[in-house]
């Protein structure tokens, strides 16, 4: 099985490299691809949007469609992750759980007893397979999560001068909350963006882009025409492109970042949300 | 003006709302969708009458005129398609309001959202003039379809991982072969793109990119020998999934082929050879289906082999390369597709009164949900071909193809099928007719169930018995005057 498998597969590749031979030449100014779309985002998009970051016109504005809908699969991605793995909430795993004594640290181990009834300030829930407080590694995370927070943003923002954009900026950002649950626990992560404050923010992402769409609709415009812009705050057409452009942006960097952390918390909590890692 | 994409927005956006009214109001989250699908329905009809009497119909997403922005194209025959997604997605929608309300518990509006979002993604397949926004399109629809099939108890999780990767294969594929085209001609607008092939040099790559996206496709759409994801995705999901997705995924990988050859690849650009490798493939896939079809005890995972089997009409119908039966291809979806959701909501709405779809479970159903029954027999002899029903039709017009150009082999083909059909569903009626139900046997009709069923099989005679109006008016000015 495994040979012919192999076999298959030198066979496929074969066949696509000897495809492959009437392509242009790597970088050929005479080449379809280079004369063809190309010569007018480069002579145009600058004029037409203000954004010098040229792939990010083509994806935000011209392409603006596709870009919503690579969102949707984000957020389509996050929905599935939730739909397949969370557990019901009244199935309790792993049917262990621990509670420290805040006053004293003992810790005491309780069977079938998710949730200490009500607001408990005497016990707090640590993990099963709980490791103990660094102080080093908690304080170090703590004074960059900001940093790589706000160089989120920052990408999230300079995508239209430089590489970078929602997507980018929305992994960073993520990637914060994923520092602070393997520094800290996850409880801690989930206590800051619980699972309705994750969920209502990839919705909201998605809508905002949706949004801008539908404003073009409102003024007349087709679908996504970002043109409607132009005249809110006394902006010339092509600024009004280029702010659809960062609207669309934040929404993605929204929907990117929740759905992330969704899909972070529900895999390393084997679908419970509560403990993991 | 905005009818074109008035049909997909309202889904879009339920699906939104839907996670939204999910965490804050849940009782909402139901009626959500159903107005969402209702509201799509509506527009569809609507741009269904607006294009038979104005032709052709283009939006600019954007504002951006092609090739730099990407178009939605709808002519009679994707009009003709749409309406048929939004309107079986309602269908299945409104039949299984207990199942989708009880038995997602909390999951509801994550389920609600996904099945809205996998409509809109297959209406957008149909939809869509650019290649690239049709691989993004058929990301959202398989990627929530593989989560909708998914769900469910025991294996389900595990055959719908194996139709991810197979699917996920399929879809890489066609990206590959639309990178191809990019790099040859510079464009990925349809009809940009059909231009500049006509006068491109006819080249090995080029052969090779429109083998590789065809090839993608077929992986997609469940040919012989790539059907393996889809008996196991279909027989083990929830009954909600199986009768949404089993209607329209299959279906509208086949429109996409045929849309790419008859309106953006020119002849000279197909590889000699892959017309009679469709061939064989396609027949042997109507072989193949109908013999493993029979050999099923699960109802469900016997319908899903009629199916494969299906897929074999339909790619066999396109490549025969003749007028008469490029109609019966495409007649077919839409025939297909009507008596796979007749069939699959009857089992749904069967499943649920007696667990298990096996032949033994189905005794004396006749007597204890005869309205079901009566939609199921329809649905059943249509999947035969028994006139008056619409898929006697469209089987009709692919035999006379297959005659006409001499393909003998796929027409013993098309008739032995026919034959499996008819003892595979006799054998299901005598059981539920003769044979008693059991004591503790307590079947329940209710009116909001079959009313959808009812709906989708007096339809399968309406269409029927209009088939006729249905090639002039939506297929017979899509295909081009070349082909005779």
């Amino acid at each position: 099985m495994k040979k012919t498998a192999l076999l298959a597969v030198i066979l496929t590749g074969a066949l696509l490299i000897l495809s492959m031979e009437n392509f242009p030449s790597w970088g050929d100014v005479q080449s379809p691809a280079s004369l063809h779309l190309s010569r007018h985002f480069i002579e145009k998009s600058y004029e037409q949007t203000l954004t010098p970051n040229l792939v990010t016109a083509v994806l935000g504005d011209y392409r603006g469609f596709d870009t919503m809908l690579e969102t949707v699969v984000v957020f389509t991605a996050a929905l599935a992750c939730f739909l397949v793995i969370r557990l019901p909430r009244d199935v309790c795993t792993p049917g262990l759980f621990y509670y420290r004594h805040t006053r004293t640290g003992l810790v005491v181990r309780k069977h079938d007893a998710c949730e200490l009834p009500g607001e408990n300030p005497t016990f707090e829930r640590v993990d099963s397979d709980w490791p103990p407080h660094d102080v080093v590694v908690v304080s170090t995370c703590r004074m960059v999560i900001p940093f790589i927070q706000l160089f989120g943003l920052y990408v999230v923002a300079h995508g239209h001068y430089s590489p970078g954009g929602g997507f980018q900026g929305g992994v960073i950002f993520a990637a914060s909350y994923v520092l602070l649950a393997v520094s800290h626990d996850l409880r801690t992560l989930v206590h800051r963006l619980n699972e309705r404050v994750t969920h209502l923010l990839s919705a909201a992402g998605v809508l905002l882009f949706f949004g801008v769409g539908l404003f073009g609709m409102a003024m007349g415009l087709n679908f996504l025409d970002y043109g409607a812009l132009e005249g809110v705050l006394g902006m010339s057409l092509a600024s009004g492109h280029s702010l659809g452009i960062l609207l669309v942006e934040i929404g993605v960097g929204m929907t990117v970042t929740a759905a992330l952390v969704i899909i972070f918390k529900l895999l390393s909590s084997r679908g419970t949300v509560t403990e993991g890692l | 003006m905005h009818d074109v994409v008035l049909t997909i927005l309202p889904l879009l956006f339920g699906s939104f709302l839907a996670i939204l009214a999910g965490w804050t109001r849940s009782a909402l989250v139901y009626p959500l969708g159903v107005v969402a699908l209702a509201l799509s329905t509506g527009f569809c009809v609507k741009l269904l009458l607006g294009v038979l009497s104005t032709g052709t119909a283009t939006y600019l997403l954007g504002g951006w005129s092609p090739p730099w922005g990407i178009v939605f194209v709808i002519d009679t025959f994707s009009a003709g398609m749409m309406l048929l997604i939004s309107g079986s997605a309602l269908l299945t929608y409104l039949a299984f309001r207990a199942e989708i309300i009880e038995g997602f518990a909390e999951k509801t509006a994550a389920f609600v959202a996904l099945l809205l979002l996998t409509v809109a993604g297959h209406m957008g397949i149909v939809a869509t003039g650019d290649l690239f926004n049709l691989y993004v399109l058929i990301e959202v629809a398989a990627l929530s379809g593989y989560a909708l099939l998914g769900y469910g108890s025991g294996r389900a999780p595990l055959a719908s991982l194996n139709y991810l990767c197979v699917g996920s294969v399929g879809a890489s594929l066609y990206l590959l072969g639309v990178g191809y085209l990019y790099i040859l001609t510079g464009t990925l607008n349809m009809a940009d793109l059909a231009q500049i092939m006509l006068a491109a040099p006819v080249t090995a790559s080029l052969h090779g990119a429109v083998a590789v996206i065809l090839f993608g496709l077929w992986v997609k759409m469940a040919l012989f020998p790539f059907h393996g994801w889809l008996p196991g995705a279909y027989a083990m999901s929830s009954p909600v999934a199986a009768a949404l997705l089993a209607p329209l995924t299959t279906k509208v990988m086949v429109y996409v082929v045929i849309r790419l050859l008859i309106g953006v690849i020119p002849g000279a650009a197909i590889p000699e050879a892959l017309p009679d490798v469709a061939m064989l493939l396609g027949t042997a896939a109507i072989f193949a289906g109908s013999l493993m079809a029979y050999r099923q005890i699960d109802q469900r995972r016997m319908i899903a082999y009629i199916l494969v089997a299906e897929v074999g009409y339909m790619v066999g119908g396109m490549f025969i390369g003749n007028r008469t039966a490029m109609t019966g291809a495409m007649l077919h979806i839409f025939a297909d597709a009507l008596m796979t959701l007749t069939l699959f909501l009857a089992l749904g709405s069967i499943a649920r009164q007696r667990g298990e779809m096996v032949l033994a479970n189905m005794r004396g159903l006749f007597r204890t949900m005869p309205f079901t029954m009566a939609a199921f027999v329809l649905g059943a002899m249509s999947m035969i071909g028994v006139p008056p029903l619409f898929g006697f039709f469209s089987k009709w017009y692919l035999l006379s193809g297959a005659l006409e150009s001499g393909q003998y082999l796929f027409m013993v083909g098309l008739l032995v099928s026919s034959l499996v059909n008819v003892v595979l569903f006799f054998r299901i009626f005598e059981t539920a007719f003769f044979d008693e139900p059991g004591e503790s046997v307590r079947d329940i009709e209710h009116w909001s169930r079959v009313t959808p069923l009812a709906v989708a099989a007096v339809l399968l005679i309406v269409a029927g018995l209009s088939s006729g109006l249905i090639v002039d008016r939506l297929i017979a000015g899509i295909i081009p005057a070349s082909l005779i």
